[in-house]
């Protein structure tokens, strides 16, 4: 398996065929799976399971298995960074706003509050732009 | 012979291996193939990189958003067919394997499974985009569009907000799927024209890669668009 002098690691064709089997019975088990609630976990499930897809896919179709350390480590790291950019990005607008979607979504509260901040940003373009004829003719002068 | 059709372009005989003294695909600034293989293809991953970095950003944009509306994203998703979901991902999950089986013909030197096989994945990937084309003209039709074009009857007041995110995550794959069928298409050509053997093989192994990657992209898009209840 090492890639010494022979980088190009011919995977067999029955290795693809497995493989090939190997998603369709995950996309059939994730379809069944979406039948069944299982409350927060839906997601967690549904995500694992693409997953699974995922590396299957990376590791053979895409070679990366047999492909040299440093692509590998290029590839996977971007998990890291997306994972960072996610969690980050969730913890965020979880701590703006109220978690719980079912007091909060889709009832009303939101479009209130965000006429509120919009209504003060709105205010501010006003008066500049009453200012900003002003200020530039000076400057044209100069 | 019937199998085993080497490059005929480069007009040099390959009975020993390892060897070139200058191969025509060698280009100058690379001191062997074995450097300009690993340098095209790190190339090749850290763009495909990018592009994970570039749908992650879609990707985040839905959680937050399904987080907040939840029902409202339930709403949405229930105007999406499953079934031509999964007829899609089994078509463009084919479409992989068929790459993989190219990319395994020209590691073999078969040059006529090789082209059949970029063939069937272009037809699959055809299939793809005929299959998205009804279902994104059936949701035309019922206007369930973004924002303020959504003219459908809902019950939750943000089911727009779903639809402005499937018609940019599944609007910029299906990009992807167009850019990658173009690839494919040139690859295609340069194996009709035989400038492709075991010895060279590098875009017709990128090309792979990307194509994977659009496969991948859809691995996610899928469960999270189309099943999640």
């Amino acid at each position: 398996m090492s890639s010494g002098n022979h980088s190009h690691h011919v995977i067999p064709v029955k290795v693809y065929a497995a493989i090939f089997g190997a998603l369709l019975v995950l996309t059939y088990i994730t379809v069944q799976v979406s039948y069944f609630n299982f409350g927060v976990l839906n997601i967690a499930v549904a995500v694992v399971v693409a997953t699974i897809k995922a590396m299957l896919v990376c590791l053979y179709f895409m070679h990366l298995r047999y492909d040299t350390v440093f692509n590998r480590i290029v590839f996977f790291s971007t998990a890291i960074f997306l994972a960072l950019f996610m969690g980050l990005a969730l913890l965020d607008s979880g701590a703006r706003l109220p978690v719980k979607p079912s007091q909060f979504a889709d009832n009303s509260p939101v479009p209130v509050d965000r006429t509120a901040e919009a209504a003060a940003p709105g205010a501010q373009p006003a008066v500049g732009g009453a200012e900003a004829p002003k200020s530039a003719t000076p400057e044209n002068k100069h | 012979m019937s199998t085993a059709i080497h490059g005929t372009s480069h007009g040099h005989s390959q009975d020993h291996h390892g060897h070139h003294d200058h191969p025509e695909y060698l280009q100058h600034h690379f001191s062997d193939a074995e450097q300009q293989v690993e340098a095209s293809k790190l190339g090749m991953w850290l763009f495909l990189v990018t592009e994970v970095l570039l749908f992650g950003g879609l990707f985040v944009a839905f959680a937050a958003m399904r987080s907040l509306h939840y029902e409202s994203f339930h709403e949405g998703h229930e105007h999406l067919s499953k079934t031509l979901g999964i007829i899609n991902t089994v078509v463009l999950i084919l479409s992989s394997f068929t790459m993989a089986l190219g990319v395994h013909a020209s590691q073999t030197n078969q040059k006529k499974k090789l082209i059949n096989y970029l063939v069937v994945t272009l037809l699959c990937a055809l299939t793809f985009l005929v299959i998205k084309y009804f279902e994104y003209s059936e949701k035309f039709h019922h206007g369930l569009l973004p924002g303020r074009y959504f003219t459908a009857h809902h019950e939750n007041p943000h089911v727009s907000i779903f639809f402005g995110l499937y018609f940019l995550m599944t609007g910029l794959h299906g990009i992807h799927i167009i850019a990658g069928m173009s690839a494919i298409g040139w690859v295609l050509w340069r194996a009709i024209k035989g400038h492709f053997n075991s010895e060279y093989y590098t875009p017709v192994e990128n090309v792979g890669l990307y194509w994977h990657l659009v496969d991948l992209v859809w691995i996610y898009l899928f469960p999270l668009l189309y099943l999640l209840p």
